[in-house]
């Protein structure tokens, strides 16, 4: 092998283990919530990582410690969501004074679609403060969010100001149905 | 071996050189180029309300909110922002040219909606060198210090129906954001 190919091959490798590396410790700085599929990325200034995340997903990182941020593309059985599948998500939210959960793409920047949102202004609560939500690309009745036409879906749930402690994981997502 | 090992490190360094660039410089680099499409759509120094085109160029939705940007740039003097927010949930976020969180504050924390914040450029050398941001408060509202000198004022506002959107805008839009001679 010639010297000019070595160096060439040597610049490919290591700018792909540079790549994979950074893939891999962004990913490790997202926090699992025990027994759930939502995970979090804690802004901090001295974290580049997950700054590097949250412009990945093509967002400004959110104003910590104000907002706090989960995300989650699995169902609870850990598979991908999927835009055409029926979900059904039931439990609590994160106390906070505000939330939004939306319906996205996964690595895109945010969706404007109708409907692909829900916030607790205009959530409808059951008797015990849990929710009860459909994420359909059919309207259902009470909480509903249409996921917008992607492959790649991912649910965000926005939380301002959210109580620390204890604070329980977002609904679990269960796969209803797939056409 | 001694030839092996050459290669290993080689390939070492340029992993190094590639992993701090994507960490480092890239979420600058984003961060850089959104400030300079936001003022090229909205011009520098100055508040724009956004409407969904606009805050879509940040990464943002107004499907429940409404945001108003100004981008900044405090090299000829500081940034003064005069608040006069609605009276409803809000929280405003400073961001410098780094993508980081210069200043947060918001509806519950100001407890008034009227105030002012100035950002200015940090004053020492080794402030600069060291820290993204240093702040406090001034007579009627806060005083940041960064040491970048572009950024992002990003002010978000909760809107519980959709009819309350117009007001609400209104409302976001007498608020100011302009450079003064420091």
């Amino acid at each position: 092998m010639g010297p000019v190919l070595r160096i060439i091959l040597v610049v490919m490798v290591g700018a792909l283990a540079g790549f994979v590396s950074v893939q891999k410790f962004v990913e490790a700085r997202g926090h699992a919530l025990a027994g759930s599929t939502w995970r979090t990325w804690q802004v901090d200034s001295s974290d580049p990582y997950s700054v590097a995340h949250y412009f990945d997903e093509g967002m400004l990182p959110p104003d910590a410690p104000q907002w706090s941020l989960y995300e989650n593309s699995k169902d609870s059985s850990g598979q991908s969501l999927e835009a055409d599948c029926v979900y059904a998500l039931a439990g609590k939210m994160p106390p906070g004074r505000w939330w939004r959960l939306s319906a996205e793409s996964n690595g895109a920047s945010a969706s404007a679609a109708h409907h692909s949102w829900l916030q607790s202004d205009s959530a409808v609560l059951e008797a015990d403060g849990s929710i009860r939500i459909a994420v359909s690309p059919s309207p259902r009745p009470a909480n509903w969010i249409m996921p917008p036409d992607i492959n790649d879906l991912k649910l965000l749930l926005f939380v301002l100001e959210e109580q620390k402690g204890a604070v329980p994981a977002p609904p679990q997502i269960d796969r209803i149905s797939c056409p | 071996m001694s030839r092996l090992l050459y290669w290993a490190f080689s390939i070492l360094l340029v992993a190094v050189v590639v992993h701090t660039a994507m960490v480092l410089f890239l979420p600058r680099k984003e961060m850089q180029e959104r400030i300079a499409l936001a003022a090229a759509n909205m011009g520098m120094n100055k508040l724009t309300v956004g409407g969904p085109d606009v805050s879509r160029i940040l990464g943002y939705h107004e499907g429940d909110a409404a945001y108003a940007f100004c981008p900044f740039d405090i090299s000829k003097g500081k940034l003064v922002f005069d608040a006069l927010m609605p009276a409803a949930l809000w929280s405003l976020t400073i961001y410098s040219s780094r993508g980081n969180n210069v200043y947060t504050v918001n509806s519950r924390q100001a407890g008034v909606d009227n105030f002012q914040i100035s950002v200015r450029k940090a004053a020492d050398l080794l402030t600069q060198l060291t820290a993204d941001v240093e702040s406090g408060p001034i007579n009627d509202g806060w005083q940041v210090r960064t040491s970048e000198d572009r950024g992002l004022v990003v002010v978000w506002t909760a809107i519980a129906e959709p009819f309350q959107r117009v007001a609400i805008e209104k409302d976001l839009s007498r608020s100011t954001c302009s450079i003064v001679a420091d």
